[in-house]
């Protein structure tokens, strides 16, 4: 059995974050979300001024629950031509301007105008970690560890 | 609903296993526990295995990380090597503890459990896996 204690899940967190070169999407298509989702299945809005924004900041993870949790520092997006209606679902972090997709929130509040009052959108984007169960499997000699944690969040602790 | 996809899995992983992760250290324990989520380093280094050419190893070079059939991305360790010149008989490494400085990272309690010989490494790999928890 394998456990990741809980300031552990902290440290862990706080490895990963600075690490990362995070930038931040919004996207507007209400699409299903899952394991399969990629970059190209989101779509970010096409209104003159909207731009991904780079992430220059992590706080220090802490624990909410069984589970730590990361946010950046708030990162805003405007527009310069809010004549149209444009909504947002959520966004999402890439790591790099244009590379891999890192995760995806869809918002609670969606679909969120953007921009049509002159109000900015602001994202506090996030990044959790709790535990995985861990189980040692495909043993080698004389013996394989498995440890692992997994990236997410809620409520709940799953832990044996 | 927040998420992390398969692609972002393995990024991630492969972001936390590189950079300071180099430095993180494998010890391993002789006495029997079961890992907790209120345990911190100490835990570990009280029941530290302490035979005769016993050292701590570093896990990296960690593989690349890919996708398993469970949707959980992972990445092997490099093989871990503990040397041992002399042991007292009756000792069991029951699990090791990943630490970076003074941080306790994860602890894991072994299944297959490795009885030292002298002259005779115990050897393994650590296993580290990230895997997607949909947040509703």
């Amino acid at each position: 059995m394998q456990v990741v204690p809980l300031y552990s899940r902290v440290a862990l967190l706080d490895l990963l974050t600075p690490a990362l070169a995070a930038w931040v999407h919004l996207y507007t298509n209400d699409v299903a979300l899952g394991w399969w989702t990629q970059k190209e299945d989101l779509v970010e809005p096409a209104v003159p001024g909207y731009a991904p924004q780079p992430i220059f900041g992590w706080q220090d993870a802490v624990l909410v629950g069984p589970f730590a949790s990361a946010q950046s520092d708030p990162v805003m997006f405007t527009r310069e031509d809010p004549a149209d209606a444009t909504v947002v679902q959520g966004y999402f972090l890439t790591n790099m301007q244009d590379g891999t997709l890192l995760c995806v929130e869809k918002s609670d509040l969606a679909p969120i105008s953007f921009g049509n009052s002159g109000t900015p959108i602001v994202v506090l984007p996030r990044i959790q970690l709790r535990q995985q169960q861990g189980v040692t499997d495909e043993p080698l000699l004389p013996s394989i560890g498995a440890g692992g944690f997994r990236a997410g969040g809620s409520s709940t602790l799953d832990e044996t | 609903m927040w998420l992390m996809p398969d692609g972002g899995l393995v990024a991630s992983l492969d972001t936390l296993l590189q950079g300071d992760f180099a430095s993180a250290e494998v010890l391993l324990f002789t006495t029997f526990h079961t890992p907790a989520p209120s345990d911190v380093l100490a835990t570990y280094t009280a029941i530290e295995a302490a035979w005769t050419g016993y050292a701590r190893q570093s896990p990296a070079p960690f593989d690349a990380a890919s996708i398993d059939g469970d949707g959980h991305a992972f990445s092997y360790s490099a093989l871990l090597s503990f040397p041992v010149t002399a042991v007292a008989g009756g000792t069991v490494v029951y699990g090791y503890a990943v630490l970076l400085g003074s941080d306790l990272l994860w602890a894991e309690l072994l299944a297959n459990r490795p009885v030292p010989e002298a002259g005779v490494p115990v050897t393994f790999k650590v296993r580290v896996f990230l895997a997607n928890v949909p947040v509703a």
